[in-house]
């Protein structure tokens, strides 16, 4: 059954078809596509990469729990030695038995992958030769590997620029489906028995299959024309040389996609920018660009049954005909996309940019492609996600199978010297693994800070020895910020955590200033979500959790406020009392080394003692800032 | 044995620009006592294709290349697997001894496990592969010319690492618009020859990049000869002990790489005499990374203060 509602023409589809007739491009990131889309975003690329390759396309999926011998295998070449233990250890990315087939890896949140599939992705994507080098195996190869990944566009902070640099083709999901094709659409999969939702029952459409078979044989040289104008639509302040390559790639994957067209000219360029998301460059001068070249007609489809294109639906039938295809060619003069001066590019969106990294402030930690150093406080439990295995210097945390796979290597050579008949294994101290894992912070840093009542404060200084702390500890910290200003939401407090002190949205958090409301109350209540899921939640929880609550106790929003978001008449004390309660509740949690820090109010000055008994806190106080009053 | 497959790649003469970074490589070649190259830079500037196209060039085949994932074994050496489960112990070369007497190249250096930085430290600083483990027990003395290229957004290297490379590139993206407009089309040009070629047809450009690799190799091959025949005069070597001491060269490789490099790039110009301007040309390169903080971990950068610095040192008596 044909895909349902697939436009050959709508830039998602078209990107696709011009990664599988592109060596180069078949590295694609696509922004906030949800899982199931992918899936069958995956499936269209496979039959794409068959069709145009003229070899079997597979897929796998790499997981955020990868490890290096899951995608590489711990066999030897041929494969045969191992298979007595019943085990299959072929890795996900060893290279094939046919060299020519292609593989789909398929990545579905890149900001979550595991360390070991980052790494293997920085090694194999678009490289000219891979090499494995491995428990024995010893290979080098042209990797036909088309990878697939999907991203938050909010979450590409989290990830090397190093690692999406080498995403060549960056994708977004089609916005642009009409609601009768969708309604069509939908009638189709309630009705249908092998439902179109399913990847495995997606095929493309012919009109494609035919694009692409002929795309495939042909090749076409770049105007240069349109290679000047690659080369200003990928800037001149900030050059990346893949971007640049890229682009030019794609715009000559347009080009023979283009029946018509014996050579890559400016109108592909536009193409491919427009695929990707690149905007025209605003402002600046025109300058002397070539003529514009005659805008083509709308190619005229043959009349086909599947898939129909749909206009809106008849109002007395409330059924929908079927059209041209809704993606024609843009009959436009051309857009001026540069200046005579260099220009950045106006890409502050992340949603419109092909690049969001540019634009989103960084969320890693640095180096975060290598393996976490091992120091790390002993504290006798296995607790980390596992990276890896490696050798043994004790029987802590041991990694069973593959100390069995180790050993399976010397059986013969041991039972030919050994004096004696043994049931079983034999094993030797050198044949014992054990898991490699990340560290896990075992102690958490939790700073609940009052914005309100920080004017005039040298309060950053009084919190430079629990930073210090937390640095040399290895521990997690969150911080709770009541009453920021430039948020949406006054009456909300907000909590952002990160692994390290040093991750940089923490250090921002201490640049913020005062805002409207106090939400002390809601504030409290994330620390103490925070704290009962660090200390009891699971096998990664806290042996430990350090409170340093900064406020005057001058709680002004209820919790009910809070949590529905808007205040009605007059609070009085409701506030302090909300925030008071909540206090209790973290004294009773156990394991909380409390601190209060006062910042000795004018007004009220009893409330901060007050909050702190309530915490079960002890009780500092903040020195005035130098030349700043109350 | 080094048996990797046939895969086409750029041809080294079809490199654009990066001219530091060749020369870098063709030294190192000429005079493996060098000690091997780090090259440093930007993404996307063409570092690793640059080492395999030389490699390819020079060797005829992909350099022995060490991955960041690579396991011990495969590293120093051991056995091979399917003799070894057929009840017979029949060792197996790691890469270490693959690449004695020629290159041996890791991408993303920064990137490789501290356990394996060790072991290369070992070998290069002893030129001895140690093998002991899994019951074998062996020394062989091993040499190689060690290349690695990296991104130091991702980490910088550790000092007693990045002391083993007699030279080091800090590679940056092409400036010149026309530079840049020759490295597309160099790429896309190799795109088209490899389309053809999967169509059973020639390329011109593939072949006319072979044909100029094959008259470099010459070149660089009799440099090689001839490098023992270059004379380094004393007030050369005097300037050289001078320029590592202006920058405050760490530990007593400086002023030594130096030399060697100059003397590798007068016998890779022809010329059978070192002179100022060889040294301008290298002093770069095997300095910038020996400077007071480059060895305990910051970043390395060659300034223009350095640029004049070198030129004063250089046009004294």
């Amino acid at each position: 059954m044909p895909d349902v509602g697939v436009s050959s023409y709508s830039p998602l589809v078209r990107g696709l078809a011009c990664a599988a007739l592109d060596p180069g491009l078949r590295s694609i990131l696509v922004f906030d596509i949800a899982p199931a889309e992918l899936q069958r975003v995956s499936r269209r690329l496979s039959l794409m990469l068959s069709l145009t390759t003229g070899h079997p396309a597979s897929e796998v999926t790499l997981s955020s729990n990868s490890t290096d011998d899951e995608l590489w295998g711990i066999e030897p070449a041929d494969g045969r030695q191992l298979s007595f233990l019943g085990i299959s250890r072929r890795g996900l990315l060893s290279p094939l038995d046919d060299d020519r087939a292609v593989q789909v890896v398929v990545v579905h949140d890149l900001a979550r992958l595991s360390l070991a599939a980052a790494r293997a992705c920085l090694m194999l994507a678009g490289a000219e030769a891979a090499h494995l080098e491995r428990h024995g195996q010893h290979r080098i190869w042209r990797p036909h590997i088309c990878w697939l990944a999907a991203c938050p566009s909010e979450d590409v902070g989290r990830i090397s620029p190093h690692l999406l640099d080498r995403f060549a083709l960056r994708l977004r999901p089609d916005s642009d489906v009409t609601r009768p094709a969708r309604a069509e659409w939908l009638l189709a999969e309630v009705s249908d028995e092998a439902s179109a939702a399913d990847a495995e029952h997606i095929a493309l459409p012919h009109e494609l299959v035919q694009q692409l078979s002929r795309a495939s044989k042909v090749s076409r040289t770049q105007s240069e024309a349109a290679l000047t104008r690659v080369l200003r639509l990928t800037g001149a302040e900030t050059y990346h040389p893949r971007r640049t390559l890229a682009l030019a790639r794609l715009a000559r994957a347009c080009a023979r996609l283009d029946h018509d067209s014996r050579e890559v000219t400016l109108r592909h360029v536009e193409e491919a920018a427009r695929l990707i998301g690149l905007k025209p460059l605003h402002g600046g001068a025109a300058e002397d660009l070539p003529t514009p070249e005659p805008p083509r007609d709308a190619p005229q489809e043959a009349e086909q049954d599947w898939p129909p294109r749909f206009e809106q639906p008849d109002e007395a039938t409330g059924r929908a005909e079927a059209s041209a295809p809704k993606f024609t060619e843009v009959q436009r003069q051309e857009e001026i996309y540069d200046s005579g001066a260099p220009q950045e590019f106006a890409l502050s969106p992340i949603d419109v940019t092909p690049y969001p990294e540019d634009v989103v402030p960084p969320q890693r930690e640095a180096a975060s492609l290598r393996f976490p150093s091992t120091r790390q406080k002993a504290d006798g439990t296995a607790r980390g996600p596992v990276l890896g295995v490696r050798k043994a210097h004790s029987l802590h945390d041991l990694a069973l199978v593959s100390t069995l796979l180790e050993a399976a290597k010397y059986q013969v050579i041991r039972r030919l010297h050994s004096a004696e008949e043994r049931p079983g294994m034999l094993l030797s101290p050198a044949d014992l693994r054990s898991y490699r894992r990340a560290p896990v912070p075992d102690q958490m840093l939790l700073l609940v800070l009052d914005y309100t009542c920080l004017h005039d404060l040298d309060w950053q200084t009084a919190l430079l020895p629990h930073l210090s702390w937390a640095y040399v500890e290895r521990a997690n910290i969150t911080v709770v910020q009541v009453g920021a200003a430039g948020r949406a939401e006054d009456l909300r407090a907000e909590k952002i955590s990160a692994d390290s002190i040093l991750a940089p949205p923490i250090w921002a958090a201490f640049e913020r200033v005062r805002g409207r409301a106090t939400p002390l109350a809601h504030g409290l209540e994330l620390a103490l979500f925070a704290l009962r899921h660090g200390l009891q939640h699971g096998r990664g929880s806290l042996s430990r959790a350090r409170l340093l609550v900064v406020s005057d106790g001058r709680g002004n929003v209820p919790l009910e406020g809070s949590h529905a978001g808007r205040v009605k008449g007059a609070v009085g004390r409701e506030g302090i009392e909300d925030a008071l309660e909540v206090a209790r509740q973290i004294r009773s949690l156990g394991r909380v080394d409390a601190l209060l820090l006062n910042p000795q109010p004018r007004l009220y000055p009893d409330l901060p003692p007050a909050l702190a008994e309530a915490l079960g806190a002890t009780l500092e106080t903040i020195p005035r800032a130098a030349g700043g009053e109350n | 044995m080094h048996d990797s497959p046939s895969i086409t790649i750029l041809p080294y003469t079809h490199v654009v620009g990066q001219e530091q970074l060749k020369l870098a490589l063709e030294l190192s070649y000429i005079a493996p006592r060098v000690g091997g190259v780090l090259i440093s830079g930007q993404r996307g500037t063409g570092k690793s294709t640059a080492v395999r196209a030389f490699s390819q060039m020079m060797y005829g085949r992909l350099p022995v290349t060490l991955p960041i994932n690579a396991t011990e074994d495969r590293v120093v050496g051991g056995w091979k697997i399917d003799e070894l489960m057929g009840g017979r112990a029949e060792p197996q070369e790691g890469l270490l001894e693959e690449a004695d007497q020629s290159l041996l190249y890791v991408d993303e250096i920064n990137l490789l496990d501290d356990h394996i930085v060790n072991i290369i430290l070992d070998v290069t600083s002893t030129g001895i592969l140690v093998v002991q483990r899994e019951g074998r027990r062996e020394q062989k003395p091993t040499s190689f010319t060690l290349v690695g290229t990296m991104n130091p957004e991702e980490g910088g290297l550790r000092p007693q690492l990045l002391d083993r490379f007699g030279l080091m590139v800090n590679v940056t993206a092409e400036t010149d618009g026309d530079l840049r407009g020759e490295v597309l089309r160099k790429v896309l040009a190799l795109d088209e020859g490899l389309f053809q070629m999967s169509r059973g047809l020639s390329s011109r450009f593939i072949e006319s990049g072979a044909e100029n690799d094959r008259r470099l190799r010459e070149e660089m091959e009799l440099a090689r000869e001839r490098f023992y025949e270059v004379d380094l005069p004393p007030e050369i070597a005097r300037k050289c002990v001078a320029l590592a001491e202006s920058t405050q060269a760490e530990g007593h490789r400086g002023d030594y790489v130096l030399a060697l490099a100059a003397r590798a790039c007068a016998a890779r110009g022809g010329m059978y005499r070192v002179g100022v301007g060889h040294l301008e040309q290298v002093a770069q390169l095997a300095l910038q990374h020996r400077r007071p903080g480059s060895l305990h971990g910051e970043r390395v950068l060659w300034t223009p203060e350095d640029e004049e610095r070198t030129r004063e040192v250089l046009a004294s008596a």
